[in-house]
């Protein structure tokens, strides 16, 4: 049995079933309080029948700083998936997809012109379920990540900086068709 | 629930912009002493009457800071002068300086509200119009939760600012929470919890009249969702039910009309509560309302999904898209439902997610089952699901497997709340009954899933004697000729486990549901070896299938990992591992333990943790059988995989940290304990993330994020995994010296715990596996020294360390005070008074956690501290401030002869534990005292330093008055010297027993030895089933773990037994 409400910071005690997993990164309290404090509508959480966290979706709304407002880089007003994560006992049931679509209609309330989030290049199963999801990738943004999982030699991993426009973008303005082809540097990245 | 005040971290003060650089450069640079002469020379040469106020309050702020005697003059003077203000009502009109008298007072203890929180009131009061400065007044009331006067500026703010709304629920908000304050007096709380609630009404009803009149929002009125919230939980807290009840089920103000919003939180704040409440009725007619109006919208959806399938399809047709795949046009429906979806309205959407919790059905199924027509109503509910999900089907294409899931779990649910009808249909001689088939149904769809287990255990648990013997024979034939190897297992282990719970949920002396054999204990002990027996079958013939192994690899669904923990749990339970040893003597977890059973487990789950290694609630098994078994650095390597830390330390810390210091002395030998990090998390996140977090809050106006956020902050202020923290790192240090680190007085996470507060076990045991019955040990309490953290033990060991502080806090030797005689009778006072609290506290809680909070070792070892209390506090009231008499002489003797029985109990107690009965296992006796083992370790230190202690005070007599002090120490000589004898026999007996330990664990031989302990024949039980067993059941184990496995786990055994002991080696016991 499986409940989707917001988090609540009492939750973190209840993370282990999804933290204790090697691919789930566990930050620092203050991280998570940020998101609860900031954008309590954005943190969602799947809940099973005895109360263990089985999954959760972290995500922020903002837009570039005003004085990046004449870059070719400066992102308009949208939502950020911060973190996705389900235990791994509660995988392939759909709660993932089903946290996400919480976070998109988060995102269509807060009248957000798209929702984005970065991963990995080699996370293949990652960028295959967002783009089940409508997602598709705007550009790729290299060496983002400072370790690279693949290739240890290397110095860091590209990300891919995948989007998917809301009601809002009417004219499709924040997506592309050959997202691939454009690569940034990390600076120029908000 | 009252919880302790620990302070926030200090905020950093910049001086103002205009002051010299001198002074600027010394203030940043932390150069306090020079930052105070020049703020000195500024104060001196300033001509305006503010500026010399300013940089005086600067120079006090620099000598509060400045190092040595200086630093606490300063601090003192800061106290002094803040609390000074405060009583005198003294003006303050600059902000600058109230922030920088906070600064001044930031190491010192100080009643907040009352001083720097009061004066920034009356500031705000005096100086209304300074929107800026009050702002950064309330939000240094936030920062250090004085809600009180936080309350009193934003009352203030709201009146000033009227038009600004944030004020006004900023008002409301800090109300509120001050009515919650412990310190709030209960006439006030009342008022307080009025005034908010009357204002969070009137702010509600405006936005109700003006959703009628259609006119714009009052600025005035309630509008988003997160002043919703705070709305409803103040009518929750504050409102009497019955207004509740009919302000929560009206069209304007309830879970509906929320939902109308797409405000799903408040939805979901107010259908709990009616949940709670009991509003049956009204809950199954709104649950009804949303499940139709949320099949409506899918209905709507999956028109629009059915018209463009048809057009994809009709192009082919045409000829327009021939080139089109199954999987172009998979593509394609996928794009229709995510055009389809992103259409929806926010309330539209609101209603297809609240419909998707399990919540709302559940919600239902209890509502059905308070009603008259229970089985209409359930069968209501049902349809209303089916059709709910057909329509989701038809919208989406398909149905997410957790909806399905759901779905057939709720359908269980309503098949199992209604009437049964099991026996009249197996009377008709029918095979299995409707709830048999149903639950033999889920089993083959979600047998990959790991909660299948706990999805079913509450429904297998009410089948039928019958009917439940029928469902496991019907599984085990299932199992057993599945095609598919992998499902078959899983449905095995799934027998398995159901069956463990059948052989643990009979009482003692009762027969078990399965067998029919009397149960000893809680347990059937036949069905635990055939559990055991059939999960290594299992296991023994899955290891050998290449293919599943394979399978397993890239893998969490593993039939085989449920083998070895349902065949190994099996095991532990036939050792007795737990089973009563915790108040008993040695406090051995094996005083009682069959170690050959033990020993299987272990190697059982090492092997296949070795064979497929991941992060998974077998290696965490493994993790706590390493401890328990004293393989503490084998333990630590499978531990520090899980990466425990930051925002999870508080829930998980205590499975590996808790009573580590009395296991393992090697983990404390280096000046930062391993529960340092531990600490700095909780510093952080209770000194400076919470209050941060609420000032977050408030920016992004969360009004409800706040009163959560406090809440969690107070519960971690409180959390047992705090004081584990600081109580083993103290007792860690004290392993390599005699001191325990800075006095715990001074330790601000922790100085201000007092007996009234009540301190909470947060520690999560739901990655442990537990398939137990109602009467079974959990394996949480299984796998452990002792009894899990609790408020209790907690509060005891802070007295404990309290005690021993003080006994061994010595005066410096410079220390002259002008009027010694004074001097000292405030010394003798302060003791006495110190001593008091202490016994007193000891003597209330000891006797409450005795049975169920403490190992006997603990409980010893309290038991000493108590009668040392007793013994000072009688000394110091009757030998020391005054000459004793005869009568108090024979007192204090008969204190230490109760004080030494208790403590020779527990130093032979520990000695005693059998060390020949079966002498070829008696290292593994031996690792497992060594809990009991640290806890005499910390008797002998408590006892030496009380020795000290009084001879120090009678020393002190003697410097004042000599005949008197050499007439007390010619009684009271002696009865020490008893005490510091006893202190040193124990000593000695516990550093032999190291020493013999220390060498068995070096002798070689120990793979021949463990492979003989674990799988020899080493047992001669009367009943010769049980030989046959054991014999059998060693062989096949043996013949299933390779060599080289076995004689690996021995060596890593002996290795980290090694090391162990070389750990204890190094304890100093002077």
């Amino acid at each position: 049995m499986t409940s989707f409400r917001a988090f609540r910071p009492d939750d973190l005690n209840h993370f282990s079933k999804c933290n204790l997993d090697p691919l789930t990164e566990t930050y620092d309290l203050s991280f998570y309080l940020q998101y609860f404090a900031k954008w309590p509508t954005l943190f969602q959480v799947a809940e099973d029948s005895r109360g263990n966290i089985v999954g959760y979706i972290m995500g922020k709304t903002e837009s570039s700083p005003d004085y990046f407002q004449y870059s070719e880089h400066y992102l308009p007003w949208h939502a950020h998936i911060t973190a996705l994560t389900v235990a791994p006992e509660a995988r392939r049931l759909g709660i993932g997809k089903m946290l996400t679509e919480q976070l998109e209609a988060g995102a269509e309330a807060a009248n957000a012109y798209f929702v984005d989030l970065f991963v990995r290049k080699s996370n293949e199963k990652a960028i295959k379920f967002y783009e089940g999801m409508g997602y598709s990738v705007y550009r790729v943004v290299k060496d983002y990540y400072g370790d690279n999982i693949n290739d240890p030699t290397a110095h860091g991993e590209d990300a891919y900086d995948m989007r998917k426009p809301t009601k809002r973008d009417k004219a499709l303005k924040h997506i592309r068709d050959d997202g691939r082809k454009h690569e940034v540097q990390p600076e120029d990245v908000f | 629930m009252t919880h302790p005040a620990i302070p926030p971290s200090p905020e950093t003060v910049c001086l103002r912009p205009l002051c010299p650089r001198n002074l600027d450069e010394a203030w940043l640079g932390e150069r306090w002493v020079d930052a105070a002469v020049f703020a000195r020379q500024q104060q001196k040469s300033a001509k305006d009457k503010k500026d010399k106020n300013y940089y005086h309050v600067v120079e006090l702020a620099a000598w509060a800071h400045a190092p040595d005697e200086r630093g606490i003059n300063g601090r003192i003077a800061a106290k002094a002068a803040v609390e000074d203000m405060a009583k005198q009502n003294t003006p303050i009109d600059d902000a600058a300086c109230l922030d920088l008298y906070e600064f001044a007072c930031s190491k010192v203890a100080l009643d907040y509200s009352e001083t720097i929180g009061l004066l920034r009131s009356r500031f705000v009061k005096a100086q209304p119009k300074l929107k800026a400065s009050a702002l950064r007044c309330f939000d240094a009331c936030l920062w250090h939760l004085d809600w009180e006067n936080a309350q009193q500026i934003a009352a203030l703010l709201d009146k000033k600012f009227s038009e600004d709304r944030k004020f006004l629920f900023r008002n409301i908000l800090t109300t509120y929470l001050a009515a919650c304050t412990e310190r709030c007096p209960d006439n006030k709380k009342q008022l307080f919890l009025s005034l908010a609630k009357a204002q969070a009404d009137r702010a509600f009803d405006l936005h109700a009249k003006v959703n009628v009149d259609g006119q714009d929002l009052h600025p005035r009125a309630v509008t988003n969702e997160t002043e919703h919230l705070m709305w409803c939980e103040l009518r929750i807290l504050c409102a009497k039910p019955e207004d509740n009840l009919k302000l929560f089920t009206s069209s304007k103000s309830g879970p509906l009309a929320f939902l109308e919003h797409g405000f799903d939180r408040s939805y979901h704040q107010t259908m709990h509560y009616l949940h709670k409440s009991g509003a049956w009725a009204e809950l199954f007619e709104i649950g009804q309302t949303v499940a139709g109006r949320s099949v409506a919208i899918y209905q709507e959806e999956g028109k629009a999904y059915a018209e463009a399938v048809r057009a994809i399809h009709q192009n082919r047709k045409d000829g327009e898209d021939e080139s089109t795949t199954e999987k172009e046009k998979e593509r394609k429906r996928a794009e229709v439902i995510q055009k389809s979806r992103a259409s929806l309205s926010t309330k539209d959407r609101r209603y297809e997610e609240v419909c998707c919790d399990y919540f709302l059905w559940k919600a239902m199924v209890v509502a059905a089952k308070h009603q008259s027509d229970t089985n209409q109503k359930l069968e209501e509910t049902r349809q209303l699901a089916q059709t709910m999900l057909e329509a989701k089907q038809q919208a989406e294409g398909k149905v997410k497997s957790v909806f399905r899931k759901n779905f057939h779990l709720l359908t269980l649910e309503i098949l199992f709340a209604r009437a049964s009808e099991t026996d009249e249909e197996l009377a008709d001689g029918s095979e299995q009954t409707t709830r048999v088939e149903r639950l033999e149904k889920y089993i083959d769809t979600y047998y990959k899933d790991r909660s299948c287990f706990d999805d079913i255990k509450p429904f297998f648990s009410s089948l039928s004697k019958d009917e439940a013997a029928i469902f496991l024979k019907s599984l085990g034939t299932s199992g057993d000729k599945n095609a598919d190897n992998f499902k078959g297992l899983m449905i095995l282990s799934m027998r398995l486990k159901l069956r463990f719970l059948q052989a643990t949920s009979a009482s003692s002396g009762e027969k078990c549901d399965y067998c029919s054999e009397i149960c000893q204990d809680t347990n059937c002990t036949g069905c635990l070896k055939s559990i055991a027996k059939g999960a290594l079958d299992n296991f023994s013939s899955g290891i050998k299938d290449a293919d599943l192994l394979r399978e397993l690899q890239d893998t969490q669904d593993d039939p085989l990992s449920d083998m070895t923990m349902i065949g190994s749990v099996c095991l532990l339970n036939l050792a007795g591992v737990g089973r009563g040893c915790w108040d008993q003597g040695a406090s051995s977890p094996f005083y009682e333990t069959d170690t050959q059973y033990f020993l299987q487990a272990v190697t059982w789950v090492e092997l296949y943790v070795r064979m497929i290694p991941r992060n998974d609630p077998l290696r965490m098994l493994l993790v706590k059988l390493y401890l328990l078994m004293g393989c503490v650095s084998r333990a630590k390597i499978l531990w520090d995989s899980f990466g425990v830390k930051n925002a999870i330390v508080n829930s998980l810390g205590s499975l590996f940290f808790d009573r580590l210091s009395t296991i393992s002395p090697r983990d404390f030998v280096n000046s930062i304990t391993p529960t340092d990090k531990i600490l700095r998390v909780f510093s952080k996140a209770i000194r400076k993330d919470f209050p941060n977090s609420i000032r977050q809050s408030l920016q992004y106006d969360n009004y409800w994020s706040v009163a959560k956020i406090t809440k969690s902050g107070e519960d971690l202020s409180r959390s047992c995994a705090l004081v584990m923290a600081v109580v083993e790192g103290r007792r860690g240090l004290r392993l390599g010296s005699d001191k325990g680190g800075a006095v715990i007085d001074d330790e601000p996470l922790i100085r201000n715990h007092a007996l009234e507060h009540q301190l909470i076990d947060s520690t999560d045991y739901s990655y442990l596996p537990d398939f137990g019955g109602p009467n079974s040990k959990p394996t949480k309490e299984l796998l452990s020294y002792g009894p899990p953290p609790s408020h209790e033990r907690s509060h005891l060991s802070i007295l404990a360390e309290r005690f021993l502080d003080f006994v061994s806090c010595a005066q410096p030797r410079d220390y002259k005070p002008p009027k010694k005689g004074l001097a000292l009778q405030f010394n003798w006072d302060y003791a006495v008074t110190t001593c008091k609290q202490i016994e007193q506290g000891i003597g209330v809680v000891l006797p409450a956690a005795s049975k169920d909070h403490l190992t006997g070792a603990e409980r010893w070892y309290y038991s000493v501290v108590l009668k040392l209390a007793v013994l000072v506090r009688t000394i110091l009231d009757n030998a020391i401030t005054t000459r004793s008499t005869g009568q108090v002489q024979e007192t204090v003797r008969s204190i230490i002869v109760g004080l030494l029985d208790t403590f020779e109990t527990q130093t032979n107690d520990l000695v005693s534990v059998p060390n020949d009965a079966q002498a070829k296992i008696q290292t593994v006796y031996g690792a497992a005292p060594v809990h009991a083992m640290g806890m005499v370790r910390e008797s002998t230190q408590a006892i030496k330093h009380t020795v000290r202690y009084v001879t120090a005070a009678v020393d002190r007599i003697k410097a004042t008055d000599k005949t008197r002090g050499a007439s007390e120490a010619a009684w009271l000589g002696p009865e020490l010297k008893k005490m510091t004898t006893a202190a040193s026999d124990a000593e000695l007996k516990v550093k032999d027993l190291i020493k013999q330990l220390n060498s068995k664990a070096r002798t070689g031989g120990w793979v021949d030895r463990l492979n003989e302990w674990t799988f020899g024949d080493r047992t001669a039980p009367a009943d010769p089933e049980d030989k046959a067993f054991r014999r059998d059941f060693a062989d096949q184990l043996s013949n299933t773990i390779p060599r080289t496995d076995r004689e690996f786990w021995a060596d890593s055994v002996a290795t980290s037994w090694q090391e162990l002991f070389e750990g204890w080696k190094k304890v100093k016991w002077e």
